[in-house]
């Protein structure tokens, strides 16, 4: 009787457990020609098409994908965002059975179960490949209603396209990291800036700006490594001038899902005559944020929400960050709408001093590896260069205590205010879970030296200027929006719903952003992926990640199989993504729930840094299980005493 | 230092004023356009309206030329959400408070912050007639007159609520 | 100065440099190119039989023939440093000082090998402006290794070639080596040591600077200044400064591999090494006009 039982009850679990139903997509890589700029170049396809084609899956279904790669070489397929079991990952060199991706001729089969809703995407994980076309939405639908209302969706894949061979452009960054930059300043530029200074102190300052930045060996104007002179920029794989069209009928809600597929882009979206409502960032429902622009850091993706009241045509303009071209597609009541102008660029952002003030908060850190790492050499800039006039003798300690009292007095604030907000009546315990998210920060305290506080986008909410001098907001972005226009920033991102994963993390690692401009070098806490250990961290554990970004570039930093929750003082509401984006000389803390065991690739997408070496093993064991593997780069395996 | 909680305190007054003068406009042309406050013996009808996480069961409303209904509104969902009955003008106006009440504090995800209102103002802070403020699993009414005819909708004036598709239309039968 | 290096010594040097740069990229690929190491034992894939079976095994050698990697590896671990390449004939020109025959005349480097350790050629020459054949040649073989952000270290030999048993400069071959990279300022900066020859130690600065007018007119000024311990007549060398020469071009970049440019170039005999020079009826010092074409690719 008892054992009838059991099976009823097993046979009931595994019902319960085993997805209802199988989705099968047969995909097919294969090298097809096409004609971006007036000249045949090889792309990778998939199923002939570039981009690749939506694959549209529903929550709670087992997904079956095959692949067969027809290329002539090794090849692979990411599900980038995706939950699923580290075999099914499709990253070569690390998902288990997949060491060497696909074989020409081969067929892989990838079978998992879809967890999660929302929009994704897949592509290659190598840059020849993914630069190339092998890239395309996943739409998966959620099982229950959606927390918002559409009537129509469309997806708009941000990407770009070269005809030079990935691994040319590479070559290139090599020899001369400043190979596609055409926009340095120049001497044309000073004399200008010199006639339109108002008086000699301004005209000395511009003078000084220019020396310091000399004396630094760093340029200011480096805001995209690879630009508009090497890059068509692609709505859906349209060119800017001649633009796809997604239907509307005014009146309609539309649902748009932006994806950043682009292998080195950041995009500055913005519809003119619409808000957009964001209602999820990387597949997460938010709490739904009016904006007029938004940067999609490359790999993200966001949904928003537009609502076309007029019979006309609404351009889609995704400017590159450093506004070299032009990626648009448009929403119109018919095909056949004429194309309109596109506008004129926005100013051309340059770095300033403040984005060079590194604020590094306590380093030294422990950094989840095996054995202690030093630095390679070159990989860490000599800032010596920082100590000048333009800073005012403010040196770098000054500079974070002065920044660490007003963001304590945020902190306090926040605090004050969810401590005595009384939601007694409510009892679902959301408030427990702000507490402890604000908690967390006052225990990094515990762990390392300084004021963590400081460093967090949690805390940097009262940072504004001192001494004319304020150190760049690590997650505010200056898209160049006119003044009174809503541009969304992380800290606009909260879930809809208290995370029930939420609680202190359980131990803090250090992974800083290091690299060498001068030489196109890139890579994590001094070490390119080829001669760094991995990062090894406990399944179960909430571990936060401290990131240290040393260098002058946006890192949009990607964690395989697993949510990384940054902490921007939302507490329990703090956003759960695949991609966070970690600003030029800024520190933000960004918490992994660490739930999946296996080995994953952690990387920076900007597949020419990936490529270069800015990427980890993070490696999930469980509690007391050996670390080491053969995978370990055998230069890892140091003598011990590189202590630092 | 000290002068932050007081500015912090004008502000949340100045915001008060703000609400209450816009309800009270509200509220007193809203006999013109949008309806007036119902007398419970009036409503004949009862129309129970539920509220999710940024969605409203039913979707849109029928009702007669000056009819009175009675709404029992629940919220289901887990983040706060408002019931409110007005023109598109009269929403657009007040998701503009409402983002401004967000953006200092006086009103988060779930519910109002009543100390940011300094308590004795906070149940005065939402309680227009032609609206219903609800934190997660609490429930309300309201009695509502409608006019004869005109363009009316129901939405939450929460922060990107209705933008993500919590507004629904209150069309008149014939 | 018994500071000498003998050919076989600074070959030696070069052969281990080279050497010991492919056994580090042997290291740092971790297990030679593609030898792949199985998939970790203590992560087996938690879908038996579905997707793991249908994987095409990836074991051992044979699957490099089967598995020929992409272009760029991606995140794959067994991904050795990138090797890569450059050439720049930062000069490629003809000068002419308005009387006579124009003569030709490059400097130019290239380099092949990986971020941090590279094989490195220097070499720079021009013609004569009597024979017509070449009047000066030199090269360099060196190994570069990265020192620190902006720094490389170099060492290998150079060899200045014998051009003509009658007037020209005999042959000669040096140890050399250098410290090369960008100094604060954005000033391109080459400092080397040369020992062997006649026993003399040489040095050498240069330093250059790239002024962009705009994005593709760029002046560049540069300065090299040569120094000898002591004199190697047949060599036109004496001691201190013995050799200067300065320039100024201005290079419209078509391309960045394709830069035309004009420019005025002066060098000068110091010291003893002027009275060296007039003694073969030549003029210690030369003003030039330039005009070439500056190529990098």
């Amino acid at each position: 009787m008892r054992l009838v039982a059991g099976i009823a009850l097993a046979l009931a679990a595994t019902l319960s457990v085993a997805p209802a139903l199988a989705q099968r997509v047969d995909l097919t890589l294969e090298e097809r020609t096409v004609n971006m700029n007036g000249t045949d170049r090889p792309a990778v396809t998939v199923n002939g098409q570039f981009p690749g084609p939506l694959i549209r899956l529903r929550e709670g279904e087992e997904a079956v994908i095959r692949v067969t790669n027809r290329l002539d070489r090794s090849s692979s397929i990411h599900w980038h965002g995706l939950i699923l079991p580290a075999a099914m990952d499709g990253a070569p060199g690390f998902s288990p059975g997949f060491m060497h991706g696909i074989g020409p001729g081969e067929t892989f089969e990838y079978r998992f179960p879809v967890v999660q809703s929302g929009t994704y995407w897949y592509h290659a994980h190598n840059l020849d490949h993914e630069q190339r076309g092998l890239y395309a939405p996943i739409v998966i639908d959620k099982r229950e209603a959606e927390p918002f209302r559409y009537d129509r969706e469309h997806v708009v894949q941000l990407s770009e396209w070269t005809d030079e061979r990935p691994l040319r452009v590479l070559q290139n960054l090599k020899r001369d990291p400043g190979y596609y930059n055409w926009n340095r300043r120049t001497l044309v530029d000073l004399i200008r800036d010199l006639n339109r200074a108002p008086d000699g102190e301004a005209r000395r300052a511009i003078i000084r700006d220019r020396v310091d930045w000399g004396n630094m060996r760093m340029d200011p104007t480096d805001i995209a490594d690879v630009t508009g002179a090497t890059f068509r920029y692609l709505v859906n794989g349209f060119r800017p001038e001649a633009p796809g069209t997604l239907l509307f009928r005014p009146g309609e809600r539309v649902r748009l899902r932006l994806i950043n597929s682009g292998a080195m882009t950041y995009f500055d979206v913005r519809i003119p005559g619409l808000k957009m409502t964001v209602v999820q960032a990387d597949g997460n429902n938010i709490q739904p944020v009016v904006v007029d622009e938004l940067r999609v850091a490359v790999a993200e993706t966001y949904d928003v929400i537009v609502e076309p009241r007029e019979d006309r045509q609404y351009q889609i303009l995704a400017e590159p960050m450093d506004r070299t071209g032009w990626a648009r597609t448009r929403l119109a009541t018919r095909m056949d709408a004429p194309v309109e102008p596109l506008p004129p660029h926005r100013p051309r952002p340059v770095l300033t001093m403040a984005d060079m003030m590194m604020n590094p908060g306590p380093t030294g850190l422990d950094r989840g590896t095996p054995l202690p790492e030093r630095d390679q050499p070159g990989h860490v800039a000599p800032m010596g260069g920082m100590d000048h006039g333009s800073m005012a003798g403010m040196d770098h300690g000054q500079m974070q205590g002065q920044a660490a009292a007003p963001a304590g007095q945020a902190m306090d604030h926040a605090a004050m205010g969810h401590g005595s907000m009384n939601h007694a009546a409510m009892g679902h315990g959301s408030m427990d879970h702000a507490a402890m998210g604000h908690g967390a920060p006052a225990q990094a305290g515990a762990h390392g030296p300084g004021t963590p506080a400081t460093t967090t986008a949690g805390g940097m909410q009262a940072h504004a200027g001192h001494g004319g001098m304020a150190m760049s907001d690590p997650v505010v972005h200056d898209t160049g929006a006119p003044p009174g226009a809503r541009v969304l920033s992380y800290r606009d991102l909260r879930q809809l719903r208290p995370d029930p994963e939420s609680r202190p993390y359980d131990r803090i690692i250090e992974v800083r952003l290091t690299g060498n401009m001068e030489r196109y070098i890139w890579s994590m806490n001094g070490n390119e992926f080829w001669r760094a250990q991995p990062i090894v961290a406990r399944l179960g554990e909430r571990l936060r990640i401290r990131f240290i970004n040393e260098t002058m570039m946006n890192h949009p930093m990607h964690l395989h199989g697993m949510w990384m929750v940054p902490d921007l003082g939302n507490g329990a509401f703090n956003p759960r993504k695949h991609v966070v984006n970690i600003k030029p000389a800024t520190t933000l803390d960004v918490d992994v729930i660490v739930d999946a065991e296996g080995d994953w690739a952690f990387h920076c997408h900007l597949l020419y840094h990936m490529e270069s070496g800015m990427m980890r093993i993070f490696r999930v064991a469980r509690d007391g299980a050996p670390v080491a593997s053969a995978q370990q780069p055998r230069q890892a395996v140091m003598p011990a005493g590189h202590n630092h | 230092m000290d002068q932050r909680p007081f500015a912090l305190g004008l502000l949340v007054a100045a915001l008060l004023v703000a609400v209450l003068e816009t309800g009270a406009a509200s509220a007193g042309s809203a006999p013109a356009e949008a309806g007036a406050p119902g007398r419970r013996q009036e409503a004949r009808r009862t129309v129970e309206v539920v509220m999710r996480d940024n969605a409203f069961e039913p979707a849109s409303i029928q009702v007669r030329a000056g009819e009175t209904v009675r709404f029992v509104v629940g919220n289901r969902g887990e983040v706060v959400h408002e019931f409110n009955i007005g023109t598109p003008a009269m929403h657009e106006a007040h998701r503009r408070e409402m983002q401004q009440m967000m953006e200092h504090g006086m009103l988060t995800a779930t519910g109002m912050n009543r100390n940011a209102v300094h308590g004795s103002h906070s149940e005065m802070a939402h309680d227009d007639p032609n609206s219903v403020l609800l934190e997660p699993g609490k429930s309300g009414e309201i009695i509502w007159r409608f006019p004869r005819g005109g363009t009316l909708e129901f939405a939450c004036n929460v922060p990107g609520h209705s933008e993500s598709g919590m507004v629904g239309r209150i069309s008149f039968a014939r | 100065m018994t500071f000498e290096m003998p050919k076989t010594v600074a070959a030696g040097l070069l052969a281990a440099a080279l050497s010991s740069s492919a056994a580090w990229a042997q290291a740092g690929g971790g297990h030679g190119a593609h030898a792949a190491p199985a998939p970790t034992a203590e992560n087996p894939s938690p879908v038996q039989g579905a997707g793991a079976a249908a994987t095409p095994s990836a074991q051992g050698d044979e699957n490099q023939a089967r598995h020929p990697p992409p272009e760029t590896y991606g995140i794959d671990a067994r991904h050795p440093p990138l090797y890569f390449g450059a050439v720049l004939f930062d000069q490629n020109e003809v000068r002419s000082n308005g009387r006579g025959s124009p003569i030709y005349a490059w400097e130019g480097s290239g380099y092949y090998g990986t971020d941090y350790h590279r094989l490195w050629v220097n070499t720079r020459g021009e013609t004569s402006r009597e024979r017509g054949g070449l009047e000066r040649a030199e090269v360099q073989v060196l190994y570069s290794r990265l020192l620190g952000y902006y720094w490389d270290i170099q060492a290998g030999v150079r060899h200045d070639f014998r051009i003509d048993p009658h007037e020209g400069t005999p042959a000669r071959t040096y140890g050399a080596f250098g410290l090369q990279g960008l100094a604060p300022g954005y000033f391109e900066v080459q400092l080397q040591g040369f020992v062997g020859g006649d026993g003399v130690f040489l040095a050498r600065a240069a330093a250059s600077y790239d002024l962009f007018i705009t994005n593709r007119l760029v002046l560049q000024p540069e300065a090299e200044l040569n120094f000898s311990t002591g004199w190697d007549r047949d060599a036109l060398i004496a001691p201190g400064i013995y050799r200067t020469e300065v320039g100024l071009r201005l290079r419209y970049e078509i391309t960045r591999e394709f830069a035309p440019y004009i420019g005025y170039s002066f060098e000068s005999f110091n010291g003893g090494a002027s009275g060296l020079n007039r003694r073969l009826g030549q003029k210690p010092s030369q003003s030039t006009v330039v005009a070439g074409i500056r190529i990098f690719f």
